[in-house]
């Protein structure tokens, strides 16, 4: 008889083996070993068989009614402290989003131009509809006959009013300069709807642009020169001061990693951009890399002065907001080769 | 449903609830413990039965479904240790010996799943019929007593792994293996 039958008649039958497995079991220690462990596993099931004297009833049910009553009485003292404190949580939601404090926004900027008058007397509906003729159909003219100062309200955002600015002291050819300030308002309005209004008021972009104009470098306006030619700056706080700008931009909720590399001849600076949603009719098709290498034919308006080559110093990159393939593209700027200049 | 109802409902089946509440754990106090928290819970949830005459199965799937719930906990699991000591005096099995037998199945137990424990439990030390289980854990009869099965393999193997070799040796030698005849059945 083999040791793997007699396992098996240990399996089916427990410790009560046969002559022929008892004669086996004599021999060979292993099956021995096995047919113990039945014998004992039958041992103690049949001596833990016999009914314990478990806890008495009458003990049980006092002690669950105990648990019981205290479980009650526990209930009774949290729900003042519960009632207490949903209270505190009602009047604070309701100073959150009933009383109204007041508060200062910028709803948008202004220009004003001193002294414009003494030059120009173009009238203040002619400025107002050449204003709405390049867009700004939003905009103020006033003019103030004390100082002769032309003041143009309205305007939505910084960067358009600094060039409404310079071309207007351009065709004035006033002389002076014209200063851009911030229109600010005193709102009323509850704490909740002040936190909605700075959300909606970050800056928010979907346009990046980059020019190379007398050997500098800028991002929609801001210059780069000060990050690209830092000498004494590392990869790692090249890339955050990229990012720091990128904020004050309001273009970093549309790229998804900056990279700052450098190779032995060029250093390179790249951007991999998240464009939302596909257009069957984008405005301009170009090839741009994903950051696993994927060639897109993209998603992106990018244009330069000559209006063909990536390389070209001047081009910009407008991510349209009806875009949304949720993909990482990659662009990147090539920084002058120093070494050639 | 009221509390009086309930406790007359317990009454009959208390006695072989709180046993099979020890046998689970392993020891009294775990239990006694896990015993009061599923009357506890089947007192809060009386109002949820519908047919008294079905009181017995739904206390014992209250008591397992408790049990699945503690032994979640991965202390739970070790907390019945056993010494080899321990073991040496039960291989020798003395049926007067009921308290080691209990502890080294206990222990056996440990290696079980809470459900699979809860049917062995149920079958071997309670003597339920395996319609009975089957009803209870609303499984086919076959897959509990292949699950039965399986368990007592697994017992088997625990038990096998942790005999000394010595007191193998020495049972080798007892009478209950000699055979009519052979010189070591005089010894």
């Amino acid at each position: 008889m083999h040791c793997r039958d007699i396992r098996s008649q240990i399996r089916d039958g427990g410790a009560n083996l046969d002559a022929e497995a008892r004669k086996h079991i004599l021999s060979c220690p292993r099956c021995a070993k096995v047919a113990e462990a039945a014998r004992l596993l039958d041992g103690i099931i049949e001596c833990s068989r016999n009914a314990e004297s478990g806890m008495p009833f009458e003990t049980l049910k006092e002690r669950v009614e105990a648990l019981q009553m205290q479980k009650k009485e526990r209930q009774k003292k949290i729900r003042p402290r519960f009632i207490a404190a949903s209270a505190v949580f009602a009047v604070a939601l309701l100073a959150l989003t009933l009383i109204p404090f007041s508060y200062t926004k910028t709803v948008g900027y202004k220009v004003v131009i001193p002294d414009a008058g003494k030059y120009c007397d173009t009238a203040v509906h002619q400025m107002t509809r050449a204003l709405e003729s390049i867009g700004y159909v939003d905009a103020r003219v006033t003019y103030d006959e004390n100082n002769r100062s032309y003041t143009l309200s309205g305007l939505p955002d910084e960067e358009g009013a600094k060039e409404l600015a310079a071309g207007i002291v351009d065709i004035v050819q006033c002389g002076g300069q014209a200063m851009v300030e911030p229109d600010r308002k005193v709102l009323s309005g509850t704490l909740y709807a002040q936190m909605v209004d700075k959300v909606a008021d970050k800056p928010k972009s979907n346009t990046l642009k980059l020019t190379y104009e007398n050997g500098k470098y800028q991002l929609n306006h801001k210059d780069l020169s000060a990050i690209f030619d830092a000498k004494d700056m590392t990869r790692e706080e090249k890339r955050k001061a990229i990012w720091k700008l990128l904020d004050e931009l309001g273009v970093s909720e549309s790229i998804k990693y900056v990279i700052v590399s450098t190779d032995d001849e060029v250093e390179r600076i790249e951007f991999y951009l998240s464009v939302d949603s596909t257009n069957e009719d984008p405005p301009t098709r170009i090839k741009l890399t994903s950051k696993e290498g994927d060639v897109y034919g993209v998603v992106v308006d990018m244009t330069d002065k000559n209006g063909d080559s990536l390389t070209a110093s001047d081009f910009e990159i407008v991510i349209p907001d009806s875009l949304g393939i949720n993909q990482a593209i990659h662009f990147e700027i090539v920084l002058p080769d120093k070494d050639k200049k | 449903m009221d509390n009086d109802l309930f406790w007359k409902l317990l009454k009959p089946v208390h006695p072989q609830a709180a046993n099979f509440c020890r046998k689970l754990t392993g020891n009294a106090d775990d239990g006694d413990d896990l015993y009061q928290n599923a009357v506890l819970t089947a007192m809060r949830k009386i109002h949820h039965l519908r047919d008294i005459n079905a009181f017995r199965p739904w206390l014992y799937r209250i008591i397992v479904n408790t049990f699945k719930n503690r032994n979640r906990s991965f202390w739970w699991k070790h907390r019945v240790s056993l010494s080899p000591h321990l073991f040496a005096r039960a291989a020798s099995i003395d049926p007067e010996s009921q308290y080691t037998a209990e502890r080294l199945l206990a222990q056996a137990l440990t290696v079980l799943s809470p459900k699979d424990r809860a049917m062995v439990v149920l079958h071997e030390l309670e003597g339920w019929p395996i319609a009975e289980i089957a009803a209870l854990f609303d499984s086919p009869e076959g897959t509990i007593k292949s699950r039965i099965f399986r368990s007592k393999d697994k017992l088997r193997d625990y038990l096998e792994h942790r005999l000394p070799e010595e007191t193998v040796h020495r049972l080798q030698s007892e009478a209950q293996y000699a055979l009519p005849g052979h010189p070591k059945s005089d010894s």
